[in-house]
């Protein structure tokens, strides 16, 4: 193989993610063969991806200090986090977010070394750890509800706000920008990009369609507005806005972009799905990809909104 | 190099929005449509979405019904636990634990307070650091105790 290629943008991020997403994929189905879809086969295909995610950054050259090797950790740290979450240790993972929510700023101040790039990196990763535990406040049956998703992303964008607020990050910074190419086309990549990563969602996850509102467009309009603003937005600004444009600061693009949609793909595991969990790591490339290009967030929202929206549509009518 | 919205300002149709007023905004826009999706919202069994726990754990995930049917994934470890029981426990849990850690919090920066005198660098830093940590923290442990009185009132 040829490292020199390697360190290249993207290149790079293409070797990664076909060695990941080709990894994964066959031991999917050796492991589906093996248990069948039970605990067994969400345990060692997590193990298998994360590993191999982490593999690919160690043979590129991602190595040789605590920071580095901490973001390891990190990486680790959520691959059990949800694996505990979502089986019935759920209090073991639920206790993790917490710790890495809590400790993870701690670990920043203490590596950073007055690196300010590097403390807010762990800050953001404890960022990542508080959308785990920012439904703890609500009586279980309301969990059930419709009203839950709105009402979560609002307490996850609250603390973004909050972090925000205090950290002085510019807004430029994490993508609140026009872009470097023309609105319109941002938001046709957007859709464009959206319609792709949707359709093959679909086929992965074949959702139920969602019914919640008394009539079809009522449940269309919580829809569009739910993945735009509430997931779309929300998640792009924390994966993409903070920890990758971040991450960019300490590594090559690639590497940055690799880190977060391992973290992003581990962060789906509540699919209890395992190919639900490769297809985020690569749309998270694919928004990842589109962050840097565009200089903005406008293009992956939309394309994360847009996704979902299809996911949905899709299933709503056929 | 995009015209971004930089550190101080967001310049649009003339009008300069200051920084804390786009966070601000961005807030406002997040409760004002949760609240109009609450009344939009009239079935519950809503399931599946993305990343967060409480819609799938208590939906239907693709994995948890068509083939596992209603037990817990976890159960070839664990035995058979209800999947309700096994949240329920994890959120009673989590929800002494996040208290804790918000009273805790509200010490700590009680006590760092630069106002009782001079402080070690690495305390002021954690204090800086934990500042956004704690009002979110607080906010959920608010958020806790609404639920709580609500279910003795209800």
């Amino acid at each position: 193989m040829d490292f020199s290629q390697f360190s290249r943008f993207p290149s790079g991020l293409m070797v990664a993610a076909s060695a990941i997403i080709g990894v994964s994929t066959i031991s999917y189905f050796i492991l589906n063969a093996l248990f069948g879809y039970a605990f067994e086969l969400l345990l060692f295909s997590n193990v298998v991806f994360t590993v191999t995610g982490l593999l690919m950054l160690f043979i590129s050259g991602l190595r040789g200090s605590l920071v580095l090797d901490a973001l390891y950790f990190v990486v680790v740290l959520a691959l059990v986090e949800e694996v505990l979450l979502n089986s019935s240790l759920a209090w073991y993972g639920l206790a993790l977010a917490l710790l890495g929510f809590v400790l993870l700023p701690l670990a920043g101040i203490v590596l950073a070394d007055k690196d300010d790039r590097v403390r807010i990196v762990f800050e953001v990763c404890g960022l990542l750890f508080a959308t785990r535990i920012v439904f703890s406040p609500f009586p279980i049956s309301l969990l059930e509800s419709a009203v839950f998703l709105p009402a979560i992303y609002t307490l996850i964008m609250s603390g973004v706000i909050v972090y925000l607020w205090f950290s002085r990050i510019p807004l430029g910074k994490i993508g609140f920008s026009k872009g470097s190419i023309r609105l319109s086309f941002q938001v046709l990549a957007g859709i464009s990009v959206g319609a792709i990563l949707g359709l093959v969602e679909y086929i992965i996850l074949r959702p139920k369609p969602i019914e919640i509102g008394s009539s079809a467009i009522s449940n269309v309009l919580y829809l569009v507005v739910t993945m735009m603003v509430f997931v779309g937005l929300t998640e792009e600004l924390l994966f993409r806005g903070l920890l990758q444009s971040h991450l960019v600061d300490l590594m090559p693009k690639w590497q940055a972009v690799h880190i977060t949609s391992l973290i992003f793909g581990l962060l789906h595991t509540g699919w209890l799905n395992p190919m639900e969990i490769v297809f985020a790591y690569s749309a998270g490339i694919v928004t990842g990809y589109l962050f840097i290009k565009t200089s903005g967030l406008t293009t992956p929202v939309v394309a994360h909104g847009f996704g979902n929206i299809v996911l949905y549509m899709i299933t709503q009518w056929l | 190099m995009p015209k971004s919205l930089t550190t101080k300002s967001l310049e649009r149709d003339g009008v300069r929005l200051s920084r804390g007023r786009i966070l601000l905004l961005t807030l406002a826009i997040y409760v004002s449509l949760a609240f109009v999706l609450s009344l939009l919202a009239i079935k519950p069994a809503f399931y599946g979405l993305s990343t967060i726990l409480g819609t799938t754990i208590l939906g239907t995930t693709v994995m948890g019904t068509t083939i596992l049917g209603t037990t817990v994934l976890g159960s070839t470890l664990l035995g058979t636990t209800s999947l309700v029981q096994v949240y329920s426990e994890a959120l009673l849990m989590g929800q002494l634990a996040l208290s804790l850690i918000a009273i805790w919090m509200l010490v700590y920066l009680e006590l760092s307070d630069p106002a009782y005198g001079k402080t070690r660098r690495l305390i002021e830093e954690i204090r800086k650091s934990w500042l956004p940590l704690s009002v979110m923290l607080i906010l959920l442990f608010v958020l806790i105790v609404f639920f709580r009185i609500s279910a003795i009132l209800g």
